[in-house]
């Protein structure tokens, strides 16, 4: 009996023994077989992940520091059907803080799938509601699955919402930004990811990779104006019946764009809401024919090359021919005798016609090369459009173009465009680089972008003498609308036919007004531009009153004192 | 004949002296064989009992044994150590990205409360209303510092076209326009503001 136990005994132990063997073999061949590099990734792909360590977005703020676009977290709130204990507490929790059925919650726990997608994004008030609920005592809402999302806020919501752009995600899901600073600044703002691998095995684990962070953009734009020109905007857009409308605001003297406003707009914080406006940005790649704004061009070049002076005498006959083409004025009438300013503040096609004859193509072209006509201004904003100008030599460049060009026809710029060339005028002949990154800031690191002159197209005379006689033919002509009291304004209002096939739509216009201020020390230029306003088609009795009283808030806003005050001050200087 | 018997004589010493000496190796055979039996009763004398062997082995059997132990103690305890601390690693990094999207979320909460629409509507609510130019007020105080304003524009601008200006001077202008201002002012702003950023 004894010896069988003992029998039995040994076999188990040689069993035992066999078996651990066969274990000490087996783990011996994979740490060292053929088979190594197998079994080694197979063990990596349960202990460790590799994952990309993304930085934080870089913000955007205004002139003043004040927030326009920043990070908030979002989440994706889905169910693990398996691990799902009490479903009627899911169900429950879930319907008070999402707006779904019960009968959507119980279909996703009943499912066979591993994961059931519940909704995203949700807010971070909702998922703050939910993580409250998994705390609560006596609520088991396990297999609900709550994961954060990294989200683009613009606290504003619409305001400046074009000229920023907004963030949206990749195939990889990584954000991306669209269009305007997001756009354009993308590769400053995302910072530089880094690849990883993140141990789930706590043994291995190491601290996470830490990536160049994203970089903070101050902008120009001042989020005070920008507000005001976005009410005005939308306000002129309903008041005369427009399609559409944009501002721009600039300081001519540094080109720092100041506002700049497209309408209809749109809420980039939920962009996939509703159809995107087209162009998103109006600014700078709705480009238009300009129609008579671009007359202060056609002035300046005509003063500056010698050919003419304010008060050079002209005969207005009320027609021009010019390549074979008849030129009239917008009403069809003979001004008679006027001068150059009266030319301006009557808006005369056919004086302009005259001008642009006489200067030559050569020379009028040339200046509206030195303007940036044609050419994109090269402003720090996505989707920037170059416009369009037909020079002698080109394909579909007529004789006639010479004369419809002069007021603004066959040629077509972009709002940006033709405030950078305006500002010339404004600011003693010099043109100024328009932009709107003020300073990029990351740790300790920033860089201050400097202004930049883009050249000087005419003389600081000319241009001083044609802020003059603008002034004063907005003082004595039809667009009285647009002074300000105590301030001495320019401008020049536009109503540009809109080009069809075949010709140009009769019945409605592109109103426009382009005025800047005060005009010794303008701190201001600003560009109007309604689309097909139905209230009136004359950019005089629409976008002049616009800018009006957008003028009138400005040089509040802007603490800019009045002329008088300003002698008086500059005169108490020591 | 007497050769021979003189050849005779002389093996017959040679046969005799290799007799004597076989018997002196037979008798230095013995004397070692003895001498090898009596070593053999030395060592018989000495050979340790079974139940020591078993202790010495066992004891060394118990050594190794303690030796493994200490050596595994060790290691699990730095094992464990190290799991702490990777668990204490990936506790606090979840922290701090908990505690990043928090302060992002509070940041955002903040901007949203002083966005211009609330900030309008309760300044409207107090009874405030835009300033028209004509309600402001300016007052010259003498030898106040006031703003000088921008700074002076650098000196690079290009002269006025001339009135007679050819297509050379005109593509200048439009050059400059091209060069990308942009460009140049960023040129070195990428390494500036990433430096910081890289190595940490």
């Amino acid at each position: 009996m004894q010896d069988t136990i003992f029998s039995r005994l040994r076999w188990v132990t040689g069993g035992m023994a066999l078996t651990a063997l066969l274990i000490v073999f087996q783990l011996v061949r994979i740490q060292f077989g053929s088979n190594t590099g197998y079994f080694r990734d197979l063990g990596d792909e349960v202990s460790q992940q590799p994952r990309e360590f993304a930085p934080a977005r870089g913000r955007i703020f205004d002139r003043d520091g004040e927030l326009l676009a920043t990070n908030d977290v979002q989440y994706e709130v889905g169910i693990n059907p398996n691990f799902v204990i009490r479903p009627d507490d899911v169900v429950r929790v879930l319907t008070e803080a999402l707006s779904l059925s019960e009968s959507e919650i119980r279909t996703a726990i009943d499912s066979d799938d591993r994961y059931v997608l519940i909704a995203r994004p949700v807010s971070a008030e909702v998922g703050e509601y939910i993580n409250r609920a998994q705390e609560t005592d006596g609520v088991n809402i396990s297999g609900v699955s709550l994961t954060p999302i990294d989200h683009r806020a613009y606290p504003g919501g619409v305001l400046g919402a074009g000229t920023l752009g907004f963030v949206g995600y990749n195939q990889l899901n990584n954000q991306i930004g669209y269009y305007g600073v997001e756009g354009f600044y993308n590769d400053l703002l995302s910072g530089k990811s880094v690849q990883g691998i993140q141990q789930l095995v706590p043994f291995d684990t190491e601290p996470n990779p830490v990536p160049a962070q994203g970089a903070d953009l101050v902008l120009t734009l001042d989020r005070d104006i920008q507000f005001l020109v976005e009410g005005i905007l939308r306000d002129a857009v309903q008041r005369y019946g427009a399609e559409s409308g944009t501002i721009v605001v600039m300081d001519p003297q540094t080109g720092e764009i100041l506002a700049m406003a497209s309408d209809p707009s749109f809420d980039p914080n939920n962009y996939g809401a509703a159809t995107l406006p087209e162009p998103l940005n109006a600014g700078v790649t709705g480009q238009y024919e300009p129609g008579s704004t671009f007359k202060v061009l056609t002035m300046a070049a005509a003063l500056d090359s010698g050919l003419v002076t304010p008060n050079t005498p002209f005969t207005d006959n009320g027609v021009i021919e010019v390549g074979g083409a008849e030129i009239r004025n917008w009403d069809g009438g003979a001004w008679g005798a006027v001068d150059m300013t009266g030319c301006m503040r009557h808006s005369l096609n056919v004086c302009m016609a005259y001008l642009s004859t006489s200067m030559g193509a050569n020379t009028f072209y040339d200046y509206m090369k030195a303007f940036g006509i044609g050419s994109k201004t090269n402003v720090d904003l996505s989707a920037e459009s170059p416009g369009h100008l037909k020079v002698p030599g080109d394909t579909d460049w007529y004789d006639s173009d010479l004369g419809t060009n002069s007021f603004g026809q066959g040629v077509a710029v972009t709002p940006l465009q033709l405030l950078t060339a305006i500002g010339a005028v404004a600011n003693d002949g010099v043109m100024m680089q328009p932009h709107i990154l003020k300073e990029v800031r990351n740790g300790d690191a920033s860089h201050t972008t400097s202004i930049q002159p883009l050249g000087q197209p005419i003389t600081a005379d000319t241009a001083r003498t044609l802020s003059a006689m603008l002034a004063t033919s907005l003082e004595t002509g039809e667009a009285q609308d647009a002074l300000v009291p105590g301030y001495r304004i320019a401008g020049k209002t536009g109503t540009a036919s809109i080009p069809v096939p075949g010709g140009y739509d009769e019945t409605q216009t592109i109103a426009s007004f382009v005025g800047w201020g005060p005009i010794d020390d303008p701190k201001f230029l600003v560009l109007v531009r309604l689309d097909r306003p139905s209230a009136s088609i004359w950019g005089s009795e629409t976008a002049a009153p616009t800018f009006g009283v957008l003028a009138q808030r400005l040089v509040v806003l802007m603490q800019i004192p009045p002329d008088d005050v300003r002698v008086q001050m500059a005169a108490t200087q020591p | 004949m007497q050769q021979i018997l003189r050849r005779k004589s002389m093996l017959g010493q040679a046969r005799e002296t290799v007799s004597r000496v076989v018997e002196g190796l037979k008798d230095e055979i013995d004397t070692m064989q003895m001498d090898i039996l009596q070593s053999n009763q030395v060592l018989r004398a000495f050979k340790q009992a079974p139940w020591r062997i078993q202790t010495q082995t066992l004891a060394w059997f118990s050594i190794l044994i303690l030796a493994t132990l200490v050596v595994g103690g060790l290691y699990l305890a730095v094992a464990s150590r190290a799991g702490n601390a990777g668990r204490d690693l990936q506790y606090y990094e979840q922290q701090k990205t908990d505690l990043v999207r928090e302060n992002d979320r509070l940041r955002a909460q903040l901007a949203n409360l002083r966005n211009m629409d609330h900030m309008a509507a309760r300044a409207l609510a107090l009874g405030f209303v835009p300033a028209t130019p004509e309600q402001v007020y300016y007052i010259a105080v003498d030898d106040y510092p006031i703003d000088p304003g921008p700074a002076p524009l650098p000196v690079t601008v290009s002269a006025p076209v001339p009135a007679t200006a050819d297509e050379a001077a005109a593509a200048a202008l439009v050059a400059r326009a091209d060069q990308g201002w942009l460009t140049q002012s960023l040129t070195g702003l990428y390494e500036t503001v990433f430096s910081s950023g890289e190595g940490e």
